[in-house]
């Protein structure tokens, strides 16, 4: 192989991955620049260029990748200062999803049920941190940082709230009656009922703890600012949640339909880890201290 | 403009020199990576191609690898601070760049703010 050959396959690597428009034009740039450059050596070194000298050169140059992305730099899928929280979040999700999703799919083999499981995880979170990196750079100032009281409540969030704890109680605690209102009269469709023993057993115990948590957020929506007893009890409340969601997911069936009791279950489990989730972050809030503070003997302190 | 003084990856010629004996050839690498635009618009007041540009940038004690000046120039014309042509004079064809009307008004203040810098430094490491 020849020096210009060599050039050639590096010219045509490197502009391959820029854009069409700019291939011809970078291409001609670069390969009269490196032609030059190649020539420039030879003549230092008192001998002909040949595929060693060419080949030297273009490793000082750069990988073609490299060289590429110096043309044309191109932003980065997910921002590096996301690196951790990209990372946390899907170690602590993948773990969850992998432990969770084998109550959710019983009938699929576990590792299938497990690989989607994770699979399904890591691209959501992948678009989700896309995301908020396209948001910083298109809108900076609808991201910016801003300024904010960790214990000020909206009192319209928190009537919401109620509003929709009222509206799930009644749902799922009376959905005959629900669908008989919203069908004038009509029945509600068998694959939609209840199995008996989770009506009886285990379903009066999810209303019970959103009944709590009716009743603390309009406490909430009162006091207008978070207390501690109102952030444990809230705390306690969402873990709850996410235990008594997690045992209907383990105990028996939920509905006399099996598809259906399928299907809910499947949904079930993503809903259950949200909200412990939602628990584990509520708990930590109340074991971190407003405001971090220099431990004895840390650098700042002994210099 | 100033997120062309920022851009990471780039290696510098004369950096890599001394490198293998220096503890903290990052640092190094950081400081240098900065005065890159400005040194490269320093030489662009009259027309240039890429090769003669890095001979008059090593000429003058600043060497720049070909690898980090030449897809600087692309980008620095792409922000609208260089204009180019090809042309054919004594030799194969060339693609010159020279500052654009945009490019002199940044180079006159990024000089500017440099010699404020340079005096700040100065006064901080006396």
């Amino acid at each position: 192989m020849d020096a210009q050959t060599v050039i050639d396959s590096y010219v045509r690597d490197v502009t391959n991955r820029l854009p069409r428009r700019d291939r011809a034009d970078v291409g001609a740039e670069l390969r009269a620049l490196l032609t030059e450059e190649l020539a420039g050596r030879a003549e230092a070194a008192g001998r002909p260029a040949d595929e060693a000298m060419a080949t030297e050169m273009l490793a000082g140059f750069g990988a073609p990748a490299e060289t590429a992305a110096r043309y044309r730099p191109s932003p980065a899928l997910i921002d590096p200062t996301d690196t951790r929280p990209f990372l946390t979040a899907a170690i602590v999700g993948g773990v969850a999803f992998a432990a969770v999703a084998p109550l959710a799919q019983p009938h699929a083999p576990p590792k299938d049920a497990v690989s989607v499981a994770v699979l399904s995880w890591l691209g959501l979170l992948l678009l989700v941190f896309a995301a908020r990196a396209w948001a910083r750079r298109h809108w900076p100032r609808l991201v910016a940082w801003k300024p904010r009281d960790p214990d000020r409540v909206s009192r319209f969030g928190s009537v919401a709230l109620v509003a929709v704890i009222v509206l799930g109680i009644v749902a799922y605690g009376a959905p005959a009656w629900v669908w008989s209102e919203f069908s004038h009269g009509g029945r509600l469709p068998a694959w939609l009922a209840y199995a008996p023993d989770f009506q009886a057993l285990r379903l009066p115990w999810l209303l019970a703890v959103w009944g709590a948590q009716g009743l603390l957020y309009a406490w909430l929506a009162v006091v207008g600012r978070w207390r501690p007893l109102i952030r444990w009890t809230d705390a306690v409340l969402a873990l709850g949640v996410a235990l008594v969601l997690v045992w209907f997911l383990a105990a028996g069936p939920m509905f006399t339909s099996a598809a259906v009791d399928h299907t809910v279950k499947a949904w079930m489990a993503v809903i259950s880890l949200g909200v412990l989730a939602d628990a584990v972050v509520k708990a930590s809030r109340l074991t971190r201290p407003s405001a971090p503070k220099p431990r004895p003997g840390s650098s700042a302190l002994a210099a | 403009m100033y997120s062309v003084l920022h851009i990471t990856g780039w290696r510098m010629a004369s950096v890599h020199r001394h490198i293998e004996d220096r503890p903290s050839p990052k640092l190094e690498l950081e400081l240098r990576r900065g005065v890159l635009v400005i040194a490269t618009l320093s030489q662009l007041a009259a027309p240039q191609y890429g090769y003669s540009l890095r001979q008059a940038l090593a000429a003058k004690g600043m060497p720049i690898e070909e690898g980090t000046l030449y897809p600087l120039l692309r980008r620095l014309e792409g922000q609208g601070l260089l204009e180019s042509v090809w042309r054919i004079e004594d030799g194969p064809p060339r693609r010159y760049y020279w500052l654009s009307e945009a490019g002199r008004a940044a180079f006159a203040r990024l000089a500017g703010e440099w010699r404020d810098l340079v005096a700040t430094m100065d006064g901080l490491l006396e």
